[in-house]
């Protein structure tokens, strides 16, 4: 029997490029595009393609709508689910590669890294990188789970990971709550090299360092205060 | 030490009662099902008017704290009060949020559109 997998791209505003991300991936997987409440052209620039087109409709966060993608998958019965960017910057490639990887090492989730292989590492800006380090100690720190990448938004999980995650972070700080509630859960993961393709849409689109802030305060006060 | 507490009512002192007792009357209409919100803010209006209608007590009580002047009590308590409220509000706002995401989830999941249906727009279930 051959495996569900399902592909979950949180989109916001992402009319530009979403058409071609979806593209990119082929026909072999189950695509749930989960729209957060996008006031751009999103739901016409992919109203033909063949997924399953699911509206936030207020804009909540991509934390939020990456949980409204896994409740869908879990519904539809999906055995693996995957985490991609809307924007294009990841590689429709390591999802194979990433999915091999969870099979063959019988772990639960496949963490994406920027950080193992110097290629990778060399693509990423210059002040993000040194973000991301801060950011990886941060996580180490509130997390116990000391990785090589800290917010890279790849991800492949299997369906006990997905039934265990349950994420309450909304907004960006999410990516933090996935490595608490791996820990929590006792899931077993490991991290995998991935490419990150850095172009200027992108870049524009991502987080700024005084979003990194905002997601360490976040992250803070609902480790402590919730 | 011993407070010379006497009770005369001044102007002030009566319109001032007589807003906190509005305010007492629109707290107990305004937390319906809610007791304990009810009785602490009767408890908070009365001490407000025993405060107002007998300025000696919050000073015999400082004193007795160590805080000095009485209006320097009721600010603290004012400021603490207020830390509090936020506080409470701000665990409100948060559950809302979390009531609002499941129906905005629940929603957006059944009106989910199925591009897989060739023939237009059909939902998954």
């Amino acid at each position: 029997m051959t495996d569900q997998i399902y592909v979950i791209i949180p989109a916001f505003n992402e009319g530009k490029v979403i058409r071609q991300t979806i593209r990119s991936l082929g026909n072999q997987y189950h695509i749930v595009l989960v729209d957060d409440a996008s006031t751009d052209d999103t739901a016409n620039a992919v109203r033909d393609l063949p997924i399953y087109y699911v509206r936030h409709d207020i804009n909540l966060g991509q934390g939020a709508a990456l949980q409204t993608g896994m409740d869908f998958a879990l519904q539809q019965g999906a055995d693996i689910v995957v985490h991609f960017d809307a924007d294009g910057q990841h590689n429709p490639a390591d999802i194979d590669r990433f999915i091999e990887v969870l099979k063959t090492q019988k772990t639960d989730v496949v963490l994406g890294s920027r950080f193992m292989r110097q290629e990778d590492l060399l693509a990423i800006p210059r002040l993000r990188r040194f973000l991301l380090r801060v950011a990886r100690v941060v996580n180490g720190l509130l997390t116990g789970l000391w990785l090589s990448d800290a917010h890279n938004g790849f991800r492949v999980m299997n369906r006990q990971a997905l039934r265990s995650i349950q994420l309450k972070e909304n907004r960006m700080a999410h990516a933090t709550e996935i490595l608490m509630q791996v820990r929590r859960n006792r899931l077993h993961y490991i991290e995998s090299p991935t490419h990150i393709i850095y172009t200027e849409y992108s870049q524009v689109k991502g987080q700024r360092w005084q979003g990194a802030i905002d997601i360490l305060i976040d992250v803070f006060i609902n480790k402590y205060f919730r | 030490m011993q407070a010379d507490i006497q009770l005369h009512f001044t102007p002030i002192q009566l319109l001032l009662s007589l807003l906190l007792m509005v305010v007492a009357v629109a707290s107990l209409r305004l937390f319906r099902n809610r007791l304990l919100y009810r009785l602490f803010f009767v408890a908070i209006v009365l001490t407000g008017i025993l405060f107002v209608t007998v300025p000696e007590l919050p000073y015999y009580i400082a004193n007795r704290l160590g805080v000095g002047r009485g209006v320097d009590l009721v600010f603290y308590l004012l400021f603490t009060g207020f830390l509090l409220l936020i506080a409470v509000l701000y665990r409100r706002l948060l559950q809302h949020d979390i009531i609002l995401t499941q129906i905005i989830r629940q929603n957006a999941i059944k009106n989910c559109r199925n591009n897989h249906a060739r023939k237009g727009r059909e939902n998954v279930h």
